[in-house]
C-alpha cells in the first residue's frame, strides 16, 4: 500500500508525484503502457514510413492507443467515434505520456480565458481566477525549465521573469514576422519548455526540428524529468499496469485502485489518496467504468462531459521568398493578439502558430512530397532529374509556410466521453466511445483564423495558398472532470478534489472548466502543482488504506 | 553462384527477396542474390535479347549517378533494394534495361541527366516514367511502403540547409538566413 497511488504517469502525474515523493509521502504510479527507450524510439521513427506523432511509440494489445492514421477512418482504430465530428485528437500511453511527443509551447491562459460567463456570457466561469494561479504558473516555469522573454508576456502578467533565455525566433519567423508587421499584426516568441541551456541535466536544443514525434535528445521537456526524480525520492512507477476500477468503501470514499497487467492478471494498488492524471479521455472513462459501471464521483453526471479541443484552422502556401523552414525547434513564434478578439462571446478566439516545419503536418515529412497518392502527384515531373530537380525541390522547400490556429471550443455537456462497454479491448475494457461536435462557435472562429492567414499570405506575396475544411484535433484534450464551485455541476472543487469523494483527485487538462486558446501543458502542470500542494496538506488526517 | 544456375530459375522472383537480408550480405554476394532471383520480366528479356544481362547493383547506383546528378552520395545497399522492387515490377524492369543500355553499357554514354534527356531516350514514355519512379525512390527514401532510408534520402541530403528531422546534431542557429 501507498499513501498516494497515482494513475497515469504523464506531466500531470509526474509532477504529482515528484511533489508528494520529495515531501516525504510513499506514491505508486500506475502506467498503463510500457517504458520507452528514447535511442530505440528515434530508430523506429526513422523506420516509419509515416512520419505521424505516434510514430515512434508502440501501440500495445493491453493500452492501445488512437492514431491520426487511423483516427478519422470510421471503424478503425482504438477510439469509437460516435459523430456527429471526429475528435481527432491522440495521445500516448507510455511512461512519461504525451510529453513524449508534445510541441512545448507553454503559453499561459489569458485572464479573462478564467471568465468566460462574466466576460463574454458563454461557457463558464473557473472557481478560480489569474490571480490565483499565477503563482503556480511561475513554479511551473522552474519546475518544467520555460525559456521565453519576459518583455513579451502575450498577454498575461507575470510576477517573475524565466527560468531561461528565450529561445530564438526563427529566420521564418522574422520574415512572417515583417509582413504581419504590414498589416498591422504582431509576432511574437513563444514561451517553451525547451533548453537554451542545460537545465534538469539536460542539453540545450539544438533546433533539429523533430519535437513532434520525438525530441532525440530530450531537449525538450518530458515528464520523465519529473519521474525520475519521483523515482529517486522513493516513488514507485509500474509500468503495464492498466488501471480499470477504482475501489470504493462503504463510506463511499475510494481505498485504491485495481490493474490489470498484459497477461490479464490483476492486482491492487491501495491508498490513503488516489489522483486520476490519465488524461480527459481515460480519467472519465476509468471513473464511469468504475463501481460496477455505474460510475465514481459523477453525482453531477458531468464525468466524461464538455470534452473539448483547440480544433485547429490548418492553412500552408509557398511564401515568395526563401523562409528556410525545417531548422528550429517546430514552432518559435505565434501571434496572440487574435486571443482577445473583440467578437469573442459570439465567436471563437484564437492563437496563431507559426510553424517551422514546413508542410509536415498538411502534407507530411519532406521525403513523403515525393510520393504518389490518388490526391497528390509527386514532387518530381516526367522528364525531369539531375541538378534542374535538385534546385527546384529547393526552391520549394525553402518557401514552405504553415499557420495552425487554435480555437476555443466551449464546453458542451453532448461532447463526451463514455465507457463502450460493449467494445473492449484486447484485455477486456471498454475502449472510448466519443460523440464530438464542432459547432458554429467554433466554425466561426476557423473562419475569422483562414482571413487572418490569408491576409498574412498576401503579404507574405506567397502561391499555392492552401486552407483545410477539416478541423484538426490539436491533440488537447480537455474538460471531461471539471472543476467547479458547485457540486451539482461540476466534478471536482477548486483545488482538484473529487466533490462527491473526499480522498479523489485529479490533474490533467480534464479539469477545465473551459479551455482558452493557450496550449494547455502549463496550465495543467501549474495546476498539477497547486492539487498536489492541496493533497499534501491533507494527506495526514486521510485514513490509511 | 554460376550464372547458368542464375539463369535457371526463372520462378524465384524478386518479390521473393528479404530487402532485410539483403542488407546483411556482402556486396558480392549481393549481386549474386539479385542476380539469381531476377523478376520474371527480366528472365523474359533474356530470353529475347540473349546478349542483355539482368541490371547489376553496380548498372543501377551508375544510372542513379547520372539521372541524380550525384547531388549527394547514393549508398549501394540502398540502391539494391530500389533495383530489386524496380526488377520486381514489369511496368519498369525492361524500361529499366533499356535505360542501363544507354547510361552504362553504351560507348560515350551520357554523363548528366541533361545529356540524357539529349540522347532521346527519355522520349519513351516507359523510358521517362521508370527514370522518374528512380528519382522518387531516392528522393523520398520508401520503396513498397517500407523506409529503404530516411537519413540519406535526397529529399533531405540533396539540401544544404535543412538536416532530416530527428539528427541530434541539429544547427548551432536558426534565426539567420542560412
Amino acid at each position: 500500500m501507498s499513501d498516494v497511488v497515482v494513475v497515469g504517469s504523464g506531466v500531470a502525474g509526474a509532477l504529482v508525484a515528484w511533489k508528494l515523493a520529495t515531501a516525504g509521502a510513499s506514491v505508486t504510479v500506475l502506467e498503463a503502457g510500457p517504458r520507452i527507450d528514447r535511442d530505440t524510439a528515434v530508430e523506429v521513427f526513422r523506420a516509419a514510413p509515416a512520419k505521424v506523432p505516434e510514430s515512434p511509440y508502440p501501440n500495445t494489445a493491453h493500452a492501445p492507443r488512437p492514431s491520426v492514421l487511423d483516427i478519422g477512418i470510421p471503424g478503425t482504430g482504438y477510439f469509437i467515434q460516435a459523430g456527429p465530428d471526429t475528435f481527432g485528437s491522440t495521445y500516448e500511453r507510455i511512461v512519461g505520456g504525451t510529453t513524449w511527443h508534445w510541441l512545448g509551447s507553454t503559453p499561459r491562459l489569458l485572464p479573462t480565458d478564467f471568465r468566460m460567463r462574466s466576460e463574454f456570457g458563454v461557457g463558464v466561469d473557473w472557481p478560480i481566477g489569474y490571480a490565483d494561479l499565477e503563482p503556480w504558473y511561475v513554479r511551473a516555469e522552474r519546475a518544467m525549465g520555460v525559456a521565453g522573454d519576459p518583455a513579451q508576456n502575450g498577454g498575461s502578467p507575470r510576477s517573475a521573469g524565466f527560468p531561461m533565455e528565450a529561445v530564438p525566433g526563427s529566420f521564418l519567423d522574422s520574415v512572417v514576422g515583417a509582413a504581419a508587421a504590414r498589416i498591422g499584426l504582431r509576432v511574437e516568441l513563444t514561451p517553451q519548455a525547451r533548453n537554451t541551456e542545460t537545465f534538469n541535466d539536460r542539453h540545450h536544443c539544438v533546433g533539429n526540428s523533430n519535437c513532434i514525434p520525438i525530441c532525440p535528445i530530450g531537449a525538450k521537456y518530458d515528464a520523465l524529468v519529473h519521474l525520475d526524480l519521483a523515482e529517486e525520492a522513493g516513488a514507485r512507477v509500474i509500468a503495464n499496469a492498466v488501471a480499470f476500477d477504482l475501489v470504493l468503501r462503504a463510506d463511499g470514499s475510494v481505498s485504491g485502485v485495481r490493474y490489470r497487467r498484459p497477461d490479464g492478471s490483476e492486482a491492487t494498488e491501495t491508498g490513503r489518496a488516489v489522483v486520476l492524471a490519465a488524461n480527459a479521455v481515460e480519467t472519465a472513462k476509468l471513473l464511469l467504468v468504475s463501481n460496477g459501471g455505474n460510475g465514481v464521483a459523477n453525482r453531477s453526471d458531468q464525468v466524461g462531459r464538455n470534452l473539448m479541443d483547440h480544433p485547429i484552422q490548418l492553412s500552408w502556401a509557398l511564401s515568395a521568398q526563401p523562409v528556410f523552414p525545417q531548422r528550429g525547434p517546430l514552432s518559435t513564434s505565434g501571434i496572440e493578439e487574435t486571443r482577445e478578439a473583440t467578437t469573442r462571446g459570439e465567436r471563437s478566439a484564437f492563437r496563431v502558430e507559426i510553424a517551422n516545419d514546413g508542410f509536415r503536418f498538411p502534407v507530411g515529412d519532406p521525403t513523403v512530397e515525393f510520393t504518389e497518392t490518388p490526391d497528390r502527384a509527386s514532387f518530381v515531373r516526367l522528364r525531369e532529374g539531375g541538378r534542374p530537380l535538385a534546385d527546384r525541390w529547393r526552391d520549394h522547400l525553402s518557401r514552405e509556410v504553415r499557420f495552425a490556429s487554435l480555437t476555443e471550443q466551449l464546453p458542451d455537456p453532448a461532447n463526451r466521453v463514455e465507457p463502450a462497454f460493449d467494445q473492449t479491448d484486447a484485455i477486456g475494457i471498454p475502449r472510448p466511445r466519443i460523440s464530438f461536435r464542432v459547432d458554429d462557435y467554433v466554425r466561426d472562429g476557423m473562419a475569422d483564423a483562414k482571413v487572418v492567414h490569408e491576409r498574412l499570405f498576401e503579404a507574405l506575396g506567397a502561391a499555392e495558398r492552401n486552407h483545410s475544411d477539416i478541423a484538426f484535433g490539436a491533440g488537447h484534450l480537455m474538460g471531461t472532470t471539471r472543476m467547479g464551485t458547485d457540486p451539482a455541476t461540476s466534478v471536482l472543487d477548486a483545488e482538484g478534489r473529487a466533490h462527491d469523494v473526499p480522498n479523489l483527485w485529479m490533474v490533467g487538462s480534464g479539469v477545465f472548466p473551459t479551455c482558452g486558446t493557450a496550449n494547455p501543458t502549463l496550465t495543467l502542470a501549474a495546476l498539477s502543482l497547486r492539487t498536489a500542494d492541496a493533497l499534501r496538506r491533507t494527506l495526514r488526517s486521510l485514513p490509511v488504506a | 553462384m554460376a550464372r547458368a544456375e542464375r539463369q535457371g530459375d526463372p520462378h524465384s522472383a524478386a518479390a521473393t527477396v528479404d530487402p532485410g537480408v539483403l542488407l546483411m550480405l556482402r556486396r558480392r554476394t549481393l549481386l549474386a542474390a539479385l542476380a539469381g532471383t531476377g523478376a520474371a520480366a527480366a528472365v523474359t528479356v533474356w530470353r529475347a535479347s540473349p546478349a542483355a544481362a539482368a541490371v547489376t547493383v553496380d548498372e543501377f547506383m551508375e544510372l542513379s549517378e547520372v539521372l541524380t546528378d550525384k547531388v549527394a552520395d547514393l549508398r549501394d545497399d540502398v540502391g539494391a533494394q530500389y533495383l530489386a522492387f524496380l526488377r520486381a515490377d514489369p511496368a519498369f524492369a525492361a524500361p529499366l534495361e533499356r535505360l542501363v543500355a544507354v547510361v552504362v553499357r553504351a560507348e560515350d554514354p551520357p554523363r548528366t541527366f541533361d545529356e540524357l534527356l539529349d540522347t532521346g531516350a527519355l522520349d519513351d514514355p516507359a523510358n521517362a516514367e521508370t527514370a522518374r519512379q528512380v528519382l522518387i525512390l531516392w528522393y523520398s527514401g520508401l520503396v513498397d511502403g517500407r523506409t529503404a532510408d530516411y537519413l540519406e534520402a535526397l529529399a533531405w541530403s540533396s539540401q544544404d540547409f535543412a538536416e532530416p528531422a530527428s539528427t541530434p546534431l541539429g544547427f548551432p542557429k536558426w534565426e539567420d538566413r542560412p
